[in-house]
C-alpha cells in the first residue's frame, strides 16, 4: 500500500501549503489571516487566544471576533484534504500539523544540532530550501509584536542561513566550481558581508578567472564604500592580494589596492609642474584649445585609473586655455554627493560668480545658488534652467573662450549629467566653450546618467577620449628625479608600476628615509598621518568625514578647536601635502585616496559619532531648503540616525522636484521610505511616509524617467491610516496622490473620486480641526471644574460638526464624559471615558491614555465599583511608567478603598500616599483624596478626622481655585463643626450659592451639610442653598 | 506663585520652527491652566531647555507640557534665590 503523501508547507518564502494532490491550497485573501496561518504553523505550540489578540489586533474593538473570522478561514483552508488540523476551544488555539513537512522545522532542526555536524549532502538540501524570506510577503507593520517576531525569525532563518554558506564554502573550499554558487549566494543575500565577497574573489581567483576576481574586487569595493562609506577591511584584500599578478601590472583592471592607492602629488592646479611625458594627449587638448575660438568643439574625456594624472591633465587643459587668452573653471564631483542635484554645476557657477564678484549671476538661477536671491519659484521649467545657466556660460565664452573642467564625473548626480548633456549639445552652441571631463576608467560605467551622456556624444562624434596610461620607465624617472635628482629611480619605477603619483609618494617616502619596500599606498599615506599631531590628525578626520571641499568655517562648527588652531593645522596639512586650497576659503584633499585613507582609520562607532555632529550642525542650513539637505542624507545615513535621514530625504528630495531633478528626487524618496519603516510607529512616520510617496509620485511625472514602481497600496494604506489617525493633511495629500496615478492608468472614474475626496478633505479639514479645538477647550474647562456653562455650549457645538462630518473625536468623547459626572450621570460618564480611551489606545496618544484611565478609575470608585477602580489602576500604573509620570493618586485611590473596605493598614496607606500626593505638588487630586477621605470619616463619625482632612483640603483647594473641591470641604467641615459646639470657617465664601453651579458631587456633599445642620439647631449655619 | 522649572534636553537639536510650533500649542493651554510663563534658557547647541513657570502647583505645569506636547524630562518646585 502506497504511503499517503503528507501536507507540504513553505515558510521560508511566500507561505504555501501543498496537499497530497500536489496542488497548493487556495489561502485565505487576507494578509493577516495568512500570517496568523504562518505563526501557527511556525510555532507549532498551542496560544491562548488573548495572546492571538494582542498580536494581531492591537486596537479593534473587538479583537476576538476579528480572530473568531480569521480561524473560520484558516479551518477551511486545512480541511481542505489536508491532514492537518485546527485546534481550538474557548481558551486556546493551535494547528495539529500530523506529518506535514515543514521547511522551517526542517531548518530549526538542524539548528538545533549543529551545522558543523551535518554532513555537506545535509547542508545542500538545506540551503535548497531557502526559497525567500521568512513569512515573504507577509509584513505587518502595525501589528509590531507580529512585526517585531516576524523580523526576529527572519534574522535567525537569515543566519542560519549564512552558517550553512559559510560552512558549505568552507568545505568546498578545494572544488571552487562547487563553491563559487555558494559564494555567490552569500553576497547577493548580504551584499555588506565582506566574507562573502572575499570567498567570491579567492574561488574565482582558484579557477584561473583572475580577470573577473579583480572585478567582482572592485564591485565589492564600490559597495563598500557607497554604503558603507569605508572601504573593505583586511579579509578582502588578502583575497585580492593572493590574486596571481597580471602580466600587465593589472593597474587597469585593478584600480584598487595597492594600484589605486596612490597618493598623488602632480594633479593639484595650484602646484602643478610641467607635465612628464603625455606628448600625445597634449597634442590633442592643444589642438582643441586652439580650435576652441572658432568652431563648435568636442567635449574631452580623460580617463585613467586613480592617480594616473587625470586631474593634472584637466590642470594642463585649463592653463592651455588661459595661456590661449581665454579663462578656465573647474569643478569636480564628490562620491558623497550622489545624491546632490546639479553638485558640480553649483559649485562651478560659484566658482564663476567668485572670479567675477562684479557680474552677478542672474536671480533665475535662485533655486540652484539661494546666495543669488530670488527665490524658488522663478522658474517654469527644467529647459529653462538650463537655458538660463548656458545662456550664462555662451555670455561667458563670446567674452573670450572658456573652459569647464568636470573631475570625477564618474561620481556626478544625474541631473548634472543632464545639464552636461544640454550644454555640450545645445544645437546653437556657439564656439568658445570648451568643456573637459576626467573620469575613472572602470567606475564611469556604474554611473548610467553619465554614461549615457558620454556615449550620446561619441555616437555624435563630439567626444575626444584621451585615455591615460602608466608611464614609461623613462618618463617615470624623470618625474622622479624632479623631487631629487639624487634617488634611485630604478627601484621606485619597478614599484610604481608607471603610475606617476605611487612613484611620486614612493619618492617622497625615498626623501623621508622611509623607503618602505613593498610598501602600499595605504601605508604610504598612513606613514604621513602617523607623522602627524593629535590636534592635525584630528582636523584631517573631520574633514574626511565631511566628504567635500571644506572651509575653515566648516570646520570650526565641528571640531572643538579654536580658529588660531585649525589655520595652524590646515598650514601644517597643506605644507605636507594632505590637502589643498581649492578655490576661495575652501580646501580639498590633494588627492581622494588621501580622504578614503584618513576615512578608513577611523573606527566604526567613530565614524558614526563624527557623522552625527556634521549632521546636526547642517540640519538648520538644510531645512532652510539650501543644498545643505543633500549632504545632510549622506551625514545622517552614515550616523545611522533614520529620524533625521528620513527629514532628510524629504527636505532634499521636494528641493530635488523644485530643480526639475526627478531621478535624484525619486531616489531620495525611495531611500527615505527605508528610514521610514525602521521609525517606531506614530502619526510622524506617517506623515513623512505620505510625504516621501508623494515625492516618489511627482518624481515621476517628468520626462523621460523612470516608471514608477507599484506602490498604489502603500499610498492607499497609508492613507487610510492617515484619515483614521485624523492627520487631515496627510489624508489629503494620499487622494491627490492616488488621483495621479488612477489618472496615469487611466481609471478616470477612480481618479475622480480620488481627487473629490482629497477636495473633501482638504474642506473638512478646517471644520475638523474647529470641532477639535471647541472640544478640548471644553474638557480643559471641565477638568478644571470652571465655566461649566460654557463648556456645555462647547461640547454641542462641537458635536454638532463632528456629526455632520461624520466623525469621531477623542477629545469631544472626553468632555462629554466629564459633563455626564458633572451632571451625576456616571453610567453614561463612564461610557464616553472608555471610548475616549479606545480612541487614546488606537492614536497610540499615551498621555490621552493616562488621563482616561485616571478619570475612569476615580469615575469607578465613585461608583463604589472598586474591582474595576483596581483594574484600571493596574494598567494606569503600566501606562504611567512608560510615559514618565508618577501614580500617587493612583496610590490614593488604592488606599480611599482600603479604607472603605475596612482595611487595617489603610490608615497607615493613605497617609502615605497623601504624602507622596504633597510631594509630587499635585493639588487638585490632593484636594479630592483630601475630601474623599474626610467624606469617609464623616460617614463614619470620625469629626476629628474630618476636621483634619477637609481644612487642608480647603487651602490646597483654594489655591488652585478648584470651587467644588472647595465647597465639599467647607461642607464638611461644617458637618464637623455641626457636630461641635464652636463654629470653625470663617472666610469669603459667599453666603449666598447656587446649586446648579456645581458638580453632583459637591452637589450632594453641601446638601448632606445643609441636612446636618437642620437637624443641629444650634450648629454652624451653612451657607444658603438655592436650588 | 511658587516657581516651576521645567527641564528638557532633545536628541538633535531643536529649531526655531519646532519651538514656534510648540508655543502655539501652549499658548491657550497656559491660560486655563493659570500658569504663567516667565523665561526659558536654550543652549547655545539648542539641545538643553530649561524653562520657568509660576504656576498653583507642579501638576498644572506637567498638563500643559502634556497639552501642548512638549517634549520634557522633569519639572520641580523651585525657590529664587539672588533675584529682588
Amino acid at each position: 500500500m502506497q504511503r499517503p503523501i503528507p501536507l507540504r508547507v513553505r515558510l521560508l518564502g511566500e507561505l504555501q501549503l501543498v496537499g497530497a494532490d500536489g496542488k497548493a491550497l487556495a489561502l485565505p485573501a487576507s494578509r493577516k489571516t495568512r500570517a496568523l496561518l504562518g505563526y501557527l504553523i511556525a510555532t507549532g505550540q498551542v496560544h491562548r487566544r488573548e495572546r492571538l489578540c494582542d498580536l494581531f489586533w492591537d486596537g479593534p474593538d473587538d479583537p476576538r471576533a476579528e480572530l473568531r473570522w480569521s480561524l473560520s478561514k484558516i479551518r477551511a483552508v486545512l480541511g481542505d484534504g489536508s491532514r492537518a488540523r485546527l485546534v481550538a476551544d474557548r481558551e486556546r488555539v493551535g494547528i495539529e500539523l500530523g506529518d506535514a513537512l515543514v521547511d522551517h522545522a526542517v531548518v530549526r532542526s538542524l539548528a538545533r544540532s549543529s551545522v558543523s555536524a551535518a554532513t555537506t549532502e545535509v547542508l545542500t538540501e538545506t540551503v535548497a530550501l531557502f526559497g525567500g524570506e521568512f513569512l515573504d510577503g507577509l509584513d505587518l507593520p502595525l501589528c509590531y509584536r507580529y512585526q517585531e517576531w516576524c523580523i526576529a525569525e527572519r534574522e535567525a532563518m537569515s543566519q542560519l542561513r549564512f552558517r550553512v554558506l559559510a560552512a558549505l564554502i568552507e568545505r568546498l573550499e578545494d572544488v571552487p566550481t562547487d563553491a563559487l554558487p555558494y559564494a555567490y549566494a552569500f553576497v547577493a543575500a548580504d551584499p555588506l558581508s565582506e566574507a562573502g565577497h572575499a570567498a567570491v574573489v579567492r574561488m574565482l581567483g582558484k579557477m584561473g578567472r583572475t580577470a573577473d576576481a579583480l572585478v567582482h574586487y572592485e564591485r565589492a569595493h564600490r559597495i563598500f564604500e557607497a554604503e558603507l562609506g569605508a572601504p573593505p577591511g583586511e579579509e578582502l584584500k588578502a583575497a585580492r592580494q593572493a590574486l596571481r599578478p597580471s602580466p600587465i601590472a593589472g593597474a587597469r583592471a585593478a584600480p584598487s589596492g595597492a594600484a589605486r592607492g596612490v597618493l598623488d602629488g602632480a594633479p593639484r592646479p595650484a602646484a602643478s609642474g610641467p607635465m612628464v611625458g603625455r606628448d600625445t594627449e597634449r597634442t590633442t587638448i592643444d589642438h582643441l584649445v586652439g580650435m576652441a575660438a572658432d568652431t563648435r568643439p568636442d567635449v574631452i574625456l580623460v580617463t585613467g585609473e586613480p592617480g594616473i594624472g587625470k586631474s593634472h591633465m584637466l590642470g594642463y587643459f585649463s592653463e592651455r586655455m588661459v595661456a590661449a587668452g581665454g579663462r578656465a573653471f573647474r569643478a569636480r564631483a564628490f562620491e558623497a554627493e550622489t545624491a546632490r542635484s546639479y553638485g558640480i554645476w553649483i559649485d562651478l557657477l560659484r566658482s564663476v560668480q567668485r572670479e567675477r564678484p562684479g557680474n552677478r549671476l542672474p536671480s533665475l538661477l535662485g533655486p540652484l545658488l539661494p546666495e543669488l536671491g530670488g527665490g524658488e519659484g522663478g522658474l517654469g521649467d527644467r529647459t529653462q534652467l538650463f537655458d538660463t545657466i548656458v545662456d550664462v556660460l555662451h555670455g561667458l565664452a563670446s567674452e573670450a573662450p572658456m573652459g569647464i573642467a568636470l573631475d570625477d564625473v564618474q561620481w556626478i548626480d544625474d541631473a548634472s549629467a543632464s545639464l552636461l548633456h544640454y550644454v555640450a549639445r545645445r544645437p546653437e552652441a556657439a564656439p568658445g566653450l570648451l568643456i573637459a571631463c576626467a573620469a575613472r576608467s572602470g567606475e564611469v560605467a556604474d554611473n548610467i546618467a553619465v554614461s549615457r551622456v558620454l556615449r550620446s556624444l561619441a555616437r555624435d562624434g563630439r567626444l575626444t577620449e584621451i585615455e591615460l596610461d602608466t608611464l614609461s620607465a623613462e618618463h617615470t624617472a624623470e618625474l622622479v628625479r624632479r623631487l631629487d635628482p639624487a634617488l634611485d629611480a630604478a627601484q621606485i619605477i619597478a614599484a610604481s608600476d608607471g603610475n606617476p603619483l605611487f612613484a611620486l609618494e614612493l619618492a617622497r617616502a625615498h626623501l623621508r628615509g622611509d623607503p618602505g619596500p613593498g610598501s602600499t599606498v595605504k601605508a604610504l599615506i598612513e606613514g604621513q598621518l602617523a607623522g602627524l599631531t593629535d590636534q592635525v590628525r584630528e582636523t584631517l578626520m573631520w574633514a574626511a568625514a565631511h566628504g567635500r571641499t571644506f572651509t575653515p568655517e566648516d570646520l570650526a562648527r565641528l571640531t572643538p578647536f579654536d580658529a588660531a588652531g585649525l589655520l595652524m593645522a590646515l598650514g601644517e596639512l597643506e605644507r605636507r601635502g594632505l590637502v589643498r586650497p581649492a578655490g576661495g576659503d575652501a580646501y580639498d584633499f590633494t588627492h581622494d585616496l588621501v580622504r578614503q585613507v584618513t576615512y578608513r582609520s577611523l573606527s566604526h562607532p567613530r565614524r558614526k559619532l563624527l557623522h552625527r555632529h556634521i549632521a546636526r550642525a547642517l540640519r538648520p542650513a538644510a531645512e532652510r531648503g539650501g543644498d545643505a539637505a543633500a549632504d545632510l542624507v549622506h551625514h545622517a545615513v552614515l550616523a545611522e540616525d533614520d529620524e533625521m535621514a528620513a527629514r532628510a530625504c524629504i527636505v532634499a528630495g521636494e528641493r530635488a522636484l523644485r530643480l526639475f531633478a526627478n531621478a535624484e528626487a525619486a531616489g531620495l524618496a525611495e531611500r527615505g521610505l527605508r528610514h521610514v519603516e525602521r521609525l517606531p510607529e506614530a502619526p510622524e512616520k506617517l506623515v513623512s511616509r505620505i510625504a516621501l510617496l508623494k515625492i516618489r509620485v511627482l518624481a515621476a511625472t517628468g520626462p523621460g524617467l523612470r516608471s514608477l514602481p507599484p506602490i498604489e497600496e502603500a499610498i492607499a494604506d497609508a492613507t487610510i491610516a492617515a484619515e483614521e489617525q485624523g492627520l487631515q493633511a496627510a489624508a489629503a495629500t494620499g487622494h491627490y496622490l492616488l488621483s495621479i496615478l488612477h489618472q496615469q492608468a487611466g481609471q478616470i472614474e477612480r481618479a475622480e473620486a480620488s481627487t473629490l475626496r482629497a477636495a473633501e478633505i482638504g474642506r473638512n479639514a478646517d471644520r475638523k480641526i474647529q470641532a477639535h479645538q471647541l472640544a478640548n477647550t471644553a474638557r480643559c474647562l471641565l477638568e478644571l471644574e470652571t465655566e461649566v456653562a460654557r463648556a456645555r455650549e462647547l461640547v454641542a457645538e462641537a458635536g454638532d460638526i463632528a456629526q455632520s462630518l461624520g466623525i469621531e473625536l477623542c477629545e469631544l468623547h472626553w468632555a462629554s464624559g466629564l459633563l455626564e459626572r458633572w451632571d451625576g450621570r456616571q453610567d453614561q460618564a463612564a461610557v464616553y471615558l472608555a471610548r475616549t480611551l479606545a480612541l487614546a489606545r488606537r492614536s497610540e496618544d499615551r498621555w490621552r491614555e493616562y488621563k482616561c484611565l485616571t478619570w475612569l478609575a476615580t469615575l469607578h470608585f465613585e461608583m463604589g465599583r472598586y474591582a474595576d477602580m483596581r483594574a484600571r489602576c493596574e494598567e494606569l500604573r503600566s501606562v504611567a511608567a512608560r510615559i514618565g509620570e508618577e501614580t500617587p493618586f493612583v496610590d490614593a485611590l488604592q488606599a480611599l478603598t482600603a479604607l472603605m473596605t475596612a482595611d487595617d493598614a489603610a490608615d497607615e496607606a493613605l497617609e502615605s500616599a497623601l504624602a507622596r500626593l504633597r510631594a509630587a505638588d499635585d493639588k487638585s487630586y490632593l484636594a479630592y483624596a483630601l475630601n474623599s477621605a474626610a467624606n469617609f470619616h464623616c460617614c463614619a463619625g470620625r469629626m476629628e478626622q474630618v476636621r483634619l482632612h477637609a481644612s487642608e483640603a480647603l487651602t490646597v483647594a483654594s489655591k488652585i481655585r478648584r470651587r467644588c473641591e472647595i465647597a465639599i470641604a467647607r461642607a464638611l467641615l461644617s458637618a464637623a463643626a455641626n457636630s461641635s459646639s464652636t463654629p470653625e470657617i470663617d472666610d469669603d465664601w459667599p453666603a449666598s450659592i447656587e446649586l446648579e453651579d456645581f458638580s453632583a458631587r459637591a452637589r450632594a456633599a453641601l446638601r448632606h451639610s445643609a441636612e446636618l445642620a437642620r437637624s443641629v439647631p444650634m450648629a454652624a449655619p451653612t451657607p444658603g442653598l438655592q436650588t | 506663585m511658587p516657581h516651576i522649572i521645567v527641564e528638557r534636553t532633545f536628541e538633535a537639536p531643536f529649531t526655531q520652527q519646532e519651538l514656534d510650533a510648540v508655543e502655539a500649542r501652549m499658548a491657550p493651554c497656559l491660560d486655563l491652566y493659570d500658569v504663567r510663563w516667565i523665561r526659558s534658557y536654550w543652549s547655545s547647541d539648542r539641545l538643553r531647555m530649561i524653562c520657568e513657570y509660576e504656576a498653583a502647583d507642579i501638576a498644572s505645569v506637567r498638563n500643559v507640557q502634556h497639552e501642548a506636547e512638549a517634549k520634557f524630562e522633569r519639572a520641580w518646585a523651585a525657590d529664587v534665590l539672588g533675584e529682588p
